[in-house]
């Protein structure tokens, strides 16, 4: 370790107190200094917000991706050293070899007709004996095509030894059964292709598991790439036919039940759309690569599984202990402080919905990359009418401008500023219609009425049987004070009050539940539009409910959307399909409510 | 450092330095084991400060090798990841020295750091202009990698180990051969060129920044719950 260098000219001095505010942030000042920059923090906004900005541009590195070795890495190193390659490849033949002798043991694994493969070191299979100990990459198909071998390999011939992987491969089934199967012809070449692929999964339903965002759909392989076709072997391999022949024949190995569970599972994935197809393959592939990584103890618990969904369970908590695991050093610290298991489940949800809302927006961004590219702004932004429609409606329901009566919590209303001001000085639509289309997912609105008495905001407002109550049984002070002044949260919230389910029925109504209260907007639209798409059964659940609020608007705006209309002033203008297409979230990922 | 303890005391509390002692002591198989188990956090450091993962890989078995070629050298006097991550900094930065000597680059050559900023219309811009809309044009991972290519060498160094390795300061001051002082500025340097190349970005997780979110708690004064 050199220490001749211990200062050096690396530009202008640091502001000192920028200095004690990164120590800080990294725990580096001593209790002293530490209550210095905590006392100014305490005083001094600005610097409240330079810190925040140094906390989360640092927190934003998290976002670079994180590459792992290629597999053939460890082969490679070693085989740079002529001292350890041949040290290793005289123990290959001991019975507990580790995994560097293994590696060695791979090299030469492919004299015989069925290579027993380290799965730590696949690309080896493709290499000679006589490979050159220079630094040797891969090339990518090559790489990805051994590692998929190796899988194969592994999963075919190495853990076939042992009773838990037979268990996978070789499900447990009635003997008379097998012998009374017939032998079948071989499938499709494309299925011995894609064995490596198969031979770790068990069904269609299994792969759509391993698809979704918790485990692998989030990967980038999966989730960027459109481009990125299905894995096939390298070209110059195939021709020569010799690894089709391994695959070949470890197909024709199996039993005939897990060939057909094979065969079947080929086909359920080609009959998809080829979009979909291709982010199972993905997933797929991203799961084979995962599983050969994993470590033995790991990789066991996964294919030793008795079934499909023990299988699911076993890579769920292996990747939920690897999330934990990659967690950022302060964010463990926080969990480890926690001793009460149930604190630190919540702390951990409460991290992978925070996550889940970032990538669902990175999702976004992807879904709408092209017209971005092409500076265009999603529908309905994409005309003066559409724009000038959802800012009318957002304004209308969410009362951005009113101090008293505005329903957005603080950090939305910002959020909604922001994004509102960025669309109208930038044309950047596409973020303000996520955020009006997500405000209004969670802040629903109903049919207003013309009629002011229905409208209710105070305590003052309420029917006087609801007033009485609410004096009688001290439910004001259940009354949200958050609520006041804005509908329709206050009158919902006083319907919610323990009480109101004991006043008698027909007591006075908390807000407009009839055809005839609703404005006219609503009314034409109930009797020219909705109603003549209603089935009979609805029409009498809608008859039944007349006079009840908020059950009556509530089914009113339900079977609008189920009927892919928009309630005026109440839903968000246009189809609401095309809202959840255009602002839902991509396949795999959080259904819109 | 700890003072005072022999070899194999330090040995016995670290199963990393009792691997690297395998090592020096021609253990066949240590060497193979010692690679496998560095080898992800070396090729995602190596990845974080030369950009590509051809390059960190090539870098990351030059650490390796000279691990092993200098392996009867070897006498435990701190963690053993200090020591390794000693050698893949002085590899990490002869690299990224030389090629900045090399005549032909891609990119425009910086005075501050050896890849050099990009163009500063690609470069993250401020709050003013939104990133939504920026965002038409590349990732977010990419304005963030063009953020660490924006600081010199030894800054980047010392914020990956910092981030990444969540090394303190007194180790990164090891590997780096500094003292604790000099990396305090050089992070507190770092992190303020980091600040300024993602201010566009940091608040693009929803969350309001602090001086907006005071102004909308002033205007909806009692509006603090969601009312669903």
């Amino acid at each position: 370790m050199s220490s001749e260098n211990t200062e050096f000219d690396d530009g202008p001095a640091p502001d000192p107190f920028e200095a004690e505010l990164v120590a800080y942030l990294d725990g580096e000042l001593d209790a002293v200094a530490g209550r210095k920059v905590e006392a100014r923090l305490a005083n001094d906004p600005e610097a409240r917000a330079r810190a925040a900005e140094l906390k989360k541009s640092f927190d934003l590195l998290d976002y670079l991706p994180k590459p792992e070795p290629s597999p053939s890495f460890t082969t490679r190193t070693l085989d740079l050293i002529p001292a350890i390659k041949s040290a290793v490849t005289k123990s290959a033949s001991a019975p507990h070899q580790t995994s560097a002798n293994a590696a060695a043991r791979s090299a030469g694994g492919n004299s015989g007709p069925m290579p027993v493969v380290s799965t730590s070191m696949p690309v080896a299979i493709f290499e000679g004996e006589g490979s050159s100990p220079v630094r040797l990459r891969a090339r990518p198909l090559l790489r990805v095509a051994g590692v998929f071998m190796a899988v194969a390999a592994f999963a075919l011939v190495g853990y076939c030894a042992t009773a838990v992987a037979r268990t996978y491969l070789f499900p447990t089934r009635d003997k008379d059964d097998e012998a009374r199967a017939e032998p079948k012809a071989d499938p499709d070449p494309r299925v011995i292709e894609h064995l490596p692929l198969y031979a770790v999964a068990d069904d269609i339903a299994f792969v759509q598991e391993l698809a979704k965002p918790e485990l692998f759909g989030d990967e980038p392989a999966v989730v960027y790439d459109a481009a990125l076709k299905i894995p096939h072997s390298d070209t110059a391999d195939r021709s020569s036919g010799k690894h089709f022949d391994v695959l070949l024949k470890s197909f024709r190995a199996m039993p005939s039940a897990r060939q057909a569970e094979i065969v079947k599972l080929d086909h359920d994935l080609h009959v998809k759309e080829p979009k979909e197809r291709d982010r199972l393959f993905r997933s797929l592939e991203v799961y084979a690569v995962w599983l050969e990584r994993l470590g033995e103890r790991d990789r066991r618990a996964v294919l030793g599984a008795a079934t499909p969904i023990t299988r699911q369970r076993a890579v769920l908590e292996i990747r939920e202990q690897q999330w934990t695991d990659a967690l950022p050093a302060p964010h463990r610290k926080m969990l480890d402080a926690l001793a009460i298991p149930t604190e630190r489940a919540a702390l951990k949800q409460q991290w992978k919905e925070e996550e889940a809302i970032r990538r669902d927006r990175r999702a976004f961004i992807r879904l709408h990359a092209e017209a971005f590219a092409a500076n265009k702004s999603p529908w309905p932004f994409d005309t003066e009418a559409g724009r000038k429609d959802v800012v009318e409606f957002a304004r209308a329901t969410f009362k951005p401008d009113e101090q008293k009566r505005c329903r957005l919590a603080p950090d939305e209303l910002a959020e909604y500023r922001r994004t509102l001001l960025v669309a109208e000085r930038d044309g950047a639509w596409a973020w303000y219609g996520l955020t009006v289309y997500e405000f209004s997912k969670l802040h629903r609105y109903l049919p207003e009425s013309d009629n002011a008495k229905l409208m209710m905001t105070e305590l003052n407002d309420l029917p006087e049987v609801y007033t009485r109550a609410l004096f009688k049984k001290g439910g004001l002070l259940r009354v949200k004070p958050s609520v006041i002044g804005k509908w329709p949260e206050f009158p919902l919230d006083v319907h919610e009050l323990p009480f109101v389910k004991s006043l008698p029925p027909n007591s006075a109504q908390l807000g407009p539940a009839r055809l005839n209260e609703f404005k006219p907007a609503v009314r034409d639209f109930v009797t020219k539009e909705l109603l003549p798409k209603l089935t009979p059964d609805e029409k009498a659940t809608l008859k039944s409910l007349d006079g009840k609020w908020p059950e009556y608007p509530r089914k009113l705006v339900e079977y609008a959307r189920d009927h892919d209309l928009s309630v005026p002033g109440v839903t968000l203008p246009g189809s609401p399909k095309k809202w959840d297409a255009t602002y839902g979230i991509r396949p795999g990922g959080r259904p819109p409510n | 450092m700890a003072i005072g303890h022999t070899s194999s005391q330090m040995a016995l509390r670290d199963p990393d330095i009792r691997l690297m002692l395998r090592v020096r002591d021609d253990d066949a198989s240590a060497f193979g084991e010692l690679v496998e188990r560095f080898q992800h956090r070396l090729v995602a450091v190596m990845h974080h400060l030369v950009g590509s993962v051809d390059e960190a890989e090539d870098l990351a078995q030059e650490v390796f090798l000279r691990v092993y070629r200098t392996r009867k050298k070897y006498t435990p006097k701190a963690k053993f990841s200090t020591w390794l991550f000693t050698i893949a900094n002085n590899l990490a930065l002869n690299s990224l020295r030389d090629r900045r000597r090399r005549p032909v680059l891609p990119l425009e050559v910086h005075d501050s750091g050896p890849l050099g900023m990009r163009p500063t219309e690609n470069l993250a811009p401020t709050r003013d202009v939104p990133p939504a809309h920026n965002l038409q044009q590349q990732e977010l991972a990419d304005v963030i990698r063009t953020a660490l290519d924006g600081l010199n060498e030894r800054q980047r160094v010392a914020i990956v180990l910092n981030k990444f390795e969540d090394m303190n300061y007194a180790d990164i001051a090891d590997v780096m051969g500094l003292s604790t002082k000099a990396v305090k500025s050089l992070l507190s340097r770092a992190r303020s060129k980091l600040r300024e190349a993602l201010q566009g970005y940091i608040y693009m997780d929803g969350e309001a920044p602090p001086g907006e979110e005071a102004g909308a708690e002033e205007e909806a004064s009692g509006n603090t719950e969601d009312p669903n």
